[in-house]
């Protein structure tokens, strides 16, 4: 081999990890670097799929791995698209990074921040992904000067992003997080539904004319029907499992009591506006992992928040004592109103009238909305260049209808003995 | 102040109840919402047709899976999927009971005049929530060449006419002022 071309596989490849879906993953020197870091090592004690082992016991897989994952297919677009080297170094890095705000059992402990008296409904893990870049100092010295071209490409984009084409790869319709963590999550689960054709994708991904964003040409549109039609079923089978849905409440409650009975530590969980601010946070969230956050509460014996926990764990799950499609079974027009746009006082108050009559603890019983979405992506979500060079929307071009209508449920869980009562319960209150 | 959903239903409810095409509601919601309180508002984010918030794509989703809309899809010979909403009678119930609020008379003369001044054409109507979104961003005098101009950053290919037509809407509406050109 030429010293100049071996020299440039050095480059690339300072250091290989084994992946089992794309076998050895180069990494060059830098990225390495980063991967060593504690805030990214942290990633390996995050599971993707928060509780869906609970349905699936080998859906124990991490975000570590999918990090470096999404770094290796992001490369592969980069190098399809003819990026050079400086871009190309860019975009790796900042989908090695992608996910490095995300925090114990990922959007869970979110939803739990965004909540009005932590720190409302802007706050997310992007944002997070943001501070860690510029706060962590062990990932500000790796990245050095790199820093300030990878937060452009990461979300939440900003009209000022000057790279849009890059921010594509790491978040759109077709980035490289989603062809990564659908095949990994298959895999892991043990299904085929997030099984698709990524090299045919891989072949025909190309840049709009106007250089601003990631398309896919005509001939590659099967393979992107296989793609969207592997997420609308892995949501169908995994993301939206009732099992793991019931699991994911009763965790939300739980660390809901946590907060508030002091087992966790509000203060350190609420961020201001100042930087300094934001450094306290990340100093206190980068040590929480998935079992740390289990473990604090779980050592406040007695607490209701530690039996939630406790009772997951033992998978002594809550069961469904009464469900509502509010589309089919509300017939009367403004009782489905007032059912689909409950607010969180509300919920609350239902929960407690329906827990007095079931003579249980409040913190028992969860009333949760969800919105089953069948949609395949959203419009205008993923682009294809035709023949003529002319872009359009994929759902204007598939043959298969892009959206159906969403289901919406109303549940109410309890335990398993007091179904019967519940039952009753929730339909007195909730007027069914 | 509005909840989102009475909003939007208010909003088909004005139009006769029925509105045709997507890019002709987001862009109305656009508009109302600029002009009239909701207690929730939708984000707009730019896209091909102009500012699109995927929230209020979804709500509209689930309005149809409440019944409270009913979605007609046709194909047109240019494979276009063409969305038209239509208010139900359960739709009917729920806006029945604002109908003379104060809100709803304010939904009615956003639709009027958007009616009046564009007929309901996707097209001026995107000019026009294009041009607002440039305009609003910056909140600095503008000409149309430099809307234009501006445009070409989010992907807008609009020639100084488009524009014109679209600023013209937003005069109309309220949401922008022309200066007096100096002498």
């Amino acid at each position: 081999m030429p010293r100049e071309k071996r020299l440039r596989t050095k480059y690339w490849k300072f250091k290989s990890i084994r992946d089992p879906l794309y076998g050895f993953v180069g990494f060059t020197n830098k990225e390495i670097d980063l991967i060593s870091s504690s805030a990214f090592q942290r990633l390996g004690y995050l599971k993707q799929l928060s509780h869906a082992y609970q349905v699936y016991p080998s859906a124990v897989h991490t975000r570590f791995e999918h990090s470096l994952g999404t770094l290796h297919v992001a490369d592969r677009v980069a190098l399809n698209l003819g990026f050079d080297n400086t871009r190309r170094r860019k975009v790796r890095i900042a989908a090695l990074l992608h996910d490095i705000g995300h925090g114990p059992f990922s959007h869970l402990i979110e939803d739990a921040l965004k909540s009005e008296d932590m720190n409302g409904p802007d706050f997310s893990h992007e944002l997070i992904t943001r501070w860690v870049l510029t706060e962590d100092r062990d990932i500000r010295s790796s990245l050095g000067g790199l820093a300030s071209d990878v937060l452009d490409i990461l979300p939440p984009r900003t009209e000022e992003c000057r790279d849009t084409l890059s921010a594509d790869i790491i978040s759109s319709g077709l980035d490289a997080d989603k062809l990564d963590y659908l095949r990994r999550d298959s895999y892991h689960v043990g299904v085929a539904y997030g099984s698709f054709d990524l090299e045919r994708i891989l072949h025909t991904i190309d840049v709009t004319p106007d250089q601003k964003n990631l398309c896919v040409q005509e001939k590659g549109k099967d393979a992107i029907e296989n793609y969207r039609l592997g997420r609308y079923l892995m949501h169908a089978q995994v993301y939206e499992h009732h099992a793991r849905i019931i699991a994911d409440q009763m965790f939300l409650r739980a660390i809901g009591l946590a907060l508030d009975f002091g087992i966790l530590d509000k203060r350190a969980l609420r961020v201001g506006r100042s930087e300094s601010s934001h450094r306290k946070f990340l100093d206190y969230y980068l040590t929480l992992s998935d079992s740390s956050i289990y473990e604090e509460i779980l050592q406040r014996r007695g607490s209701k928040a530690a039996r939630i926990l406790s009772n997951i764990r033992d998978r002594k799950l809550l069961k469904r004592a009464y469900e509502l499609d509010l589309g089919l079974d509300v017939h009367d027009a403004l009782k489905r109103k007032e059912l689909s746009t409950l607010t969180k006082e509300r919920v609350s108050q239902l929960e407690r009238l329906i827990a007095r009559d079931a003579g249980i603890d409040p913190s028992d019983v969860i009333i949760h909305g969800r919105t089953i979405e069948i949609k395949l992506f959203q419009p205008y979500d993923i682009l294809v260049l035709r023949r003529n060079g002319e872009v359009r929307s994929f759902d204007d071009m598939s043959p298969i209808s892009a959206s159906a209508t969403p289901v919406q449920r109303l549940f109410v869980f309890c335990p398993k003995n007091k179904k019967q009562k519940v039952r009753h319960a929730a339909r007195r209150h909730l007027g069914i | 102040m509005l909840d989102p959903v009475d909003a939007v239903l208010l909003l088909v409810h004005t139009n006769g109840d029925r509105i045709d095409g997507r890019t002709v509601i987001q862009k109305l919601v656009y508009f109302t919402q600029l002009l009239v309180p909701l207690s929730r508002k939708f984000h707009f984010v730019p896209h091909f047709y102009g500012p699109y918030s995927s929230e209020l794509a979804a709500l509209l989703d689930s309005l149809v899976g409440l019944r409270f809309l009913r979605a007609e899809v046709t194909r047109t010979p240019r494979h276009r999927d063409m969305y038209s909403y239509r208010l139900t009678e359960d739709g009917l119930a729920v806006t029945s009971r604002l109908q003379d609020s104060g809100d709803a008379k304010k939904v009615l003369s956003v639709i009027e005049k958007c009616r009046s001044l564009t007929a309901l054409n996707p097209d001026v109507l995107s000019y026009a929530a294009k041009a607002n979104h440039i305009l609003s961003q910056r909140r600095r005098a503008y000409t149309d060449a430099q809307v234009v101009a501006e445009g070409k950053k989010f992907g807008w290919h609009m020639t100084p006419d488009q524009v014109k037509r679209g600023v013209d809407v937003l005069l109309d509406l309220g949401l922008a002022k022309r200066k007096k050109a100096a002498n």
